[in-house]
């Protein structure tokens, strides 16, 4: 069963376009599905966010787009990483893995 | 790359933006369909699908502008389509546009020229080597009833104390003025500026002669050799640059002087003369008086404070302290003062007080352009109204009123630039030559740096008023009634007038005051009849001259020709009186007369001068002595005083 909605975290949504497109190119419909199945639905990235995402990271050269025929013959403009987003990748992962380490030590704490 | 791939990414969104926006039109559009294409795959009738894929997209115009927003450059983007919405706005409002670019120009180019005056003579520092090690020495009077703290002229004896006794100092003096001689050079004859200076004068400048050297000791010396020293501007100009000029033998007051250097090109003097010849001062003749202009350097290692106890020791153990003649106990000292300070000092006063009456043009032009403005302002009430009612936000309404007011600054300053030049030609020809102790004043970067801050600071001050206005704008009723004539801003409105009507006012007055006693002066009684008086000058300081025969001959002679000269050209013979020629000089380097205390320079006169004006003295009534009758070789016209033109003064007023 899908879980509720959430807000996206601040700073998460970059991190999850880059992993997105880590298996592949992808059109703008088809990063914010993959989003939504990646995290079980609890991310639901609506255009009005993820447009200007993705203007922003081909401005900072961490992806290049081209145009494109999707599965059903209609021109979508696709995404795909570059070297610079592999390393953002990693990079964010990394910095991802500390934070959450540090929450959930947080939390256990009694 | 990541600086390259945003440098490319930023010129690309502010130069190719229709292409941008083309393919971020058809980015939202296909994002679109696609949704569509999948409502229908899950099912959905066409309709249903569609509603579903534009809910889920939330508006197209609104997705691009969130883009837009995030764009890199975007900044600057909505700052150029502001700027460019202004300029559309001033240029649709000519006649608005025009009165303010008007206005500025004149204000602010006032501002520009008189600045320019103010930067030359006190801010730029002297075009010398080490300006700051130059100076000039003060005289400092106190506990008398005449106390002062000024630049004096020093005498023979100061002078010779000062060279001798003061080793922390390179020291040199000059005559008061450059004076007009005659210079003839083989066949060429030219009417020229002697600057007459001591041995050092140019070391003290630190100006080395391109060719030839400087004054010796030797030809400082009284009686010493005639020498001579161009400056540049006469070498090119009348000796064609003529590299065989050294040791070449001129005629200055027909006296017969050797040229033994050349100054270099733009070198300038607090003399600014043409020709430079050696003062030979010493303490006789004009040493007895302070006829003499000091200008010091330090030397390497000395520092002021040494050099001020040094004059101080050696000036006060003199002979002749003519400081004391008014004031008996008066406490006297010498300091000395940086050469900028001693040069502009006395027009120091003038020059700042022009400064402040060109800052109370410039307020009062503010005034009168935020009037203009806030009319203007309400009058786009509605504008504001609709642009607010459409989505803007105040900050957005705000800053295009001030880009609006930044470009009416930046067009009104490039003019006041022009005006300000155009202004600053006409002084300088109107101002009596070497009145102002530099050659020219340029507009330099801090001339037009001061411009455009005075010019934004102008338009910050007109366009804060209704830019303030503009933030009590209220949607609901100016979007009813079309209009806000609240009385606010009516206040705001009389309160500019007021202020302004008070500023004129005491412009008005100041320069009323002024015109007043300029016709007044012009119209003051000259205590003579000026009818059938005719004046010419001539430059008689020539040694042909020291003889009385002679220069009364001159006087026939000049008389003769100028009858001639007269009748070849209106046709009518000028009828002179031969007994009522005369001759007048202005005494160079005349000082107040102890007496009056009116600062009155000495003219000495003929006697024939007062006939010829018909002109009686009636404090002296022991009659004219006879002209010419005693002359023991020496120049006429200073033996022989005959009649001080002061008194003439006293009597006929």
């Amino acid at each position: 069963m899908p879980s509720q909605p959430t807000t996206l975290l601040q700073g998460t949504l970059d991190l999850l376009i880059l992993k997105s497109l880590a298996a592949g190119e992808l059109h703008g419909l088809g990063i914010s599905r993959r989003i939504q199945q990646m995290t079980g639905g609890t991310f639901v990235v609506k255009p009005g966010s993820l447009f200007p995402a993705l203007h922003r990271m081909e401005e900072e050269g961490w992806t290049s787009s081209f145009w494109g025929d999707s599965e059903n013959n209609r021109r979508a403009k696709y995404y795909r990483l570059t070297k610079a987003g592999r390393k953002q990748l990693e990079a964010e992962s990394r910095r991802w893995g500390r934070i959450s380490w540090a929450i959930a030590q947080a939390l256990e704490a009694s | 790359m990541p600086v390259l791939v945003k440098a490319r990414s930023l010129l690309r969104n502010l130069f190719s933006t229709r292409r941008v926006e083309r393919d971020l039109d058809l980015e939202v559009r296909s994002h679109l369909q696609l949704l569509i294409d999948e409502n229908l795959r899950a099912g959905l009738p066409p309709k249903e699908a569609e509603r579903a894929a534009r809910i889920e997209l939330g508006g197209p115009e609104q997705v691009k502008e969130q883009v837009r927003d995030k764009r890199l450059g975007h900044g600057l983007h909505s700052l150029i389509a502001d700027c460019r919405f202004g300029a559309r706005q001033l240029y649709k409002n000519p006649g608005f546009t025009l009165t303010v670019v008007l206005t500025l120009a004149l204000s602010v180019g006032a501002n520009t020229a008189i600045f320019s005056l103010v930067n030359a003579l006190l801010l730029k520092s002297l075009p010398y080597p080490h300006p700051e090690r130059m100076g000039t020495i003060y005289t400092r009077i106190a506990g008398s009833s005449a106390a002062s703290d000024e630049r004096h002229n020093v005498n023979g004896e100061q002078w010779q104390l000062l060279r001798d006794n003061v080793p922390a100092l390179i020291s040199a003096v000059s005559g008061v003025r450059a004076s007009g001689v005659n210079l003839k050079a083989g066949s060429h004859v030219d009417y020229v500026q002697d600057g007459r200076v001591s041995a050092h004068y140019f070391d003290v400048l630190a100006l080395q002669p391109i060719s030839g050297r400087n004054f010796s000791e030797e030809e400082d010396r009284p009686n010493g050799p005639k020498a001579a020293i161009f400056s540049y501007n006469l070498w090119r100009n009348v000796f064609g640059a003529d590299p065989g000029i050294l040791g070449q033998p001129i005629l200055l007051r027909s006296e017969p002087y050797t040229v033994v250097g050349v100054l270099p090109e733009g070198a300038t003097t607090p003399l600014n003369a043409d020709v430079y010849t050696p003062l030979q001062p010493d303490r006789q003749g004009e040493g007895r008086g302070t006829n003499f202009r000091c200008i010091i350097r330090l030397r390497d290692g000395a520092t002021w404070q040494e050099a001020n106890a040094q004059i101080n020791r050696t000036w006060l153990s003199r002979t002749g302290r003519y400081e004391l003649a008014g004031n008996p106990g008066a406490k006297v000292s010498y300091h000395s003062v940086p050469l900028q300070k001693g040069q502009t000092d006395s027009l120091r006063p003038q020059v700042l007080a022009l400064m402040l009456a060109a800052g109370l043009i410039l307020l009062i032009a503010c005034a009168n352009l935020a009037g203009l403005t806030l009319v203007r302002m309400m009058r786009r009430t509605p504008e504001v109204a609709t642009r607010l009612a459409l989505g803007a936000s105040r900050w957005q309404v705000q800053r295009q009123f001030w880009i609006e007011n930044l470009l009416l600054a930046l067009v009104g300053g490039a003019f006041s630039v022009g005006v300000g030049f155009l202004a600053l030609k006409e002084l300088f020809l109107l101002l009596p030559e070497h009145l102002l102790p530099v050659a020219s004043m340029p507009l330099d970067a801090r001339v037009m740096v001061f411009t455009l801050a005075v010019s934004i600071l102008t338009s910050v001050l007109f366009g804060m008023l209704p830019a303030l206005a503009a933030r009590r704008v209220d949607l609901r009723s100016s979007m009813a009634s079309r209009t806000v004539a609240g009385s606010g801003n009516l206040r705001l409105r009389q309160a500019l007038i007021a202020g302004e009507v008070a500023l004129t006012v005491m412009l008005l007055g100041g320069s009323g005051l002024l015109i007043r006693s300029l016709t007044h002066l012009e119209t003051l009684p000259p205590g003579f009849n000026p009818n059938g008086v005719m004046v010419a000058k001539a430059s008689l300081d020539d040694v042909r001259y020291h003889d009385p025969a002679t220069f009364q001959e001159y006087g026939c002679h000049a008389t003769d020709s100028g009858s001639a000269e007269c009748r070849r050209r209106i046709g009518s013979p000028l009828r002179i009186h031969r007994k009522r020629l005369g001759y007048s000089w202005r005494w160079q380097g005349g000082r107040p007369t102890g007496r009056s205390r009116l600062g009155l320079r000495h003219p000495w006169v003929f006697r024939n001068v007062a006939d010829a004006v018909a002109c009686r003295p009636r404090l002296y009534q022991r009659g004219w002595p006879q002209f010419p009758t005693r002359c023991r070789g020496e120049p006429i016209f200073r033996s022989k005083v005959l009649w001080r033109n002061e008194s003439c003064w006293a009597v006929h007023r």
